[in-house]
């Protein structure tokens, strides 16, 4: 297999999205993951030098982006460490509730589904960032942003009938690459 | 009446958008009776549907995309 070379005119629009929702999972807020995002790209460009061809333009970018992920949280926890508890069960008439309350976690299926849901959109977006380039882009447009046909035609001047054969081409191959784990 | 396998997938595509309307919903429904190879598809089609609704997917704000695009040309 030959190598991977770095192409960063293509950047923003094969990986941006893929990235932003993998920070969004992490991150849980959008300017940071934009900001996130942003500093990924820029710390690509300055060590693109080292980019050895072995892994693909996305895993190396995503493996960036974990360590700016972790910066993050690093500079958000430098000043703290200590433990906050908070126990609300003063009255002796209240004691006995406490542990039953806390070990039965209602919120336990809410957590387990978004965290599904946060690995279920990594793994579409991976999916869709393998389709070729204009698959992607109308599939996204369509799909994620919810853009009508007639505004996606216009913008990137194509035919309805055009429009439907790339996202059946897109649609049968993101059914393919997500149907192992999935479907 | 009758549709043939391109016909129906293109209906079917459409329908995951709510862009086909209930004659062609119904003809593909006819098709999906009798082809099991679309039934097999379109059951798939629904599902990808549904995941990507699930997964609540963002895209990231195209005026960023443009800056940070700006910022990598004038650095590379």
């Amino acid at each position: 297999m030959g190598k991977t070379k770095l192409d960063p005119s293509q950047w923003v629009d094969r990986y941006a999205d893929y990235l932003y929702n993998y920070t969004i999972s992490k991150v849980s807020d959008q300017t940071l993951a934009e900001d996130l995002v942003q500093e990924t790209f820029l710390a690509g460009l300055k060590s693109a030098s080292g980019f050895k061809g072995d892994a693909s333009e996305r895993t190396w970018l995503t493996a960036i982006l974990k360590r700016k992920i972790i910066d993050h949280y690093r500079r958000a926890n430098s000043g703290k460490g200590k433990v906050e508890v908070k126990i609300n069960y003063t009255d002796d008439d209240q004691e006995g509730d406490w542990l039953e309350e806390r070990a039965a976690d209602k919120h336990r299926d809410n957590i387990e589904d978004q965290l599904q849901n946060e690995e279920l959109g990594i793994a579409i977006e991976r999916c869709v960032s393998q389709l070729p380039e204009k698959q992607a882009r109308i599939f996204r447009m369509k799909t994620i942003e919810g853009m009508e046909t007639e505004d996606i035609c216009k913008e990137l001047q194509i035919t309805p009938s055009n429009l439907w054969v790339i996202i059946h081409r897109a649609r049968t191959t993101l059914m393919n690459c997500l149907e192992k784990n999935w479907f | 009446m009758l549709i043939d396998c391109t016909k129906a997938a293109e209906i079917c595509n459409k329908a995951q958008y709510r862009e086909a309307g209930s004659w062609k919903v119904f003809k593909l429904k006819i098709h999906l009776m009798y082809c099991p190879t679309c039934r097999k598809h379109a059951a798939k089609n629904g599902k990808l549907t549904k995941l990507c609704s699930k997964a609540k997917l963002q895209c990231m704000d195209p005026e960023k995309k443009k800056k940070i695009k700006e910022k990598i040309a004038s650095r590379s």
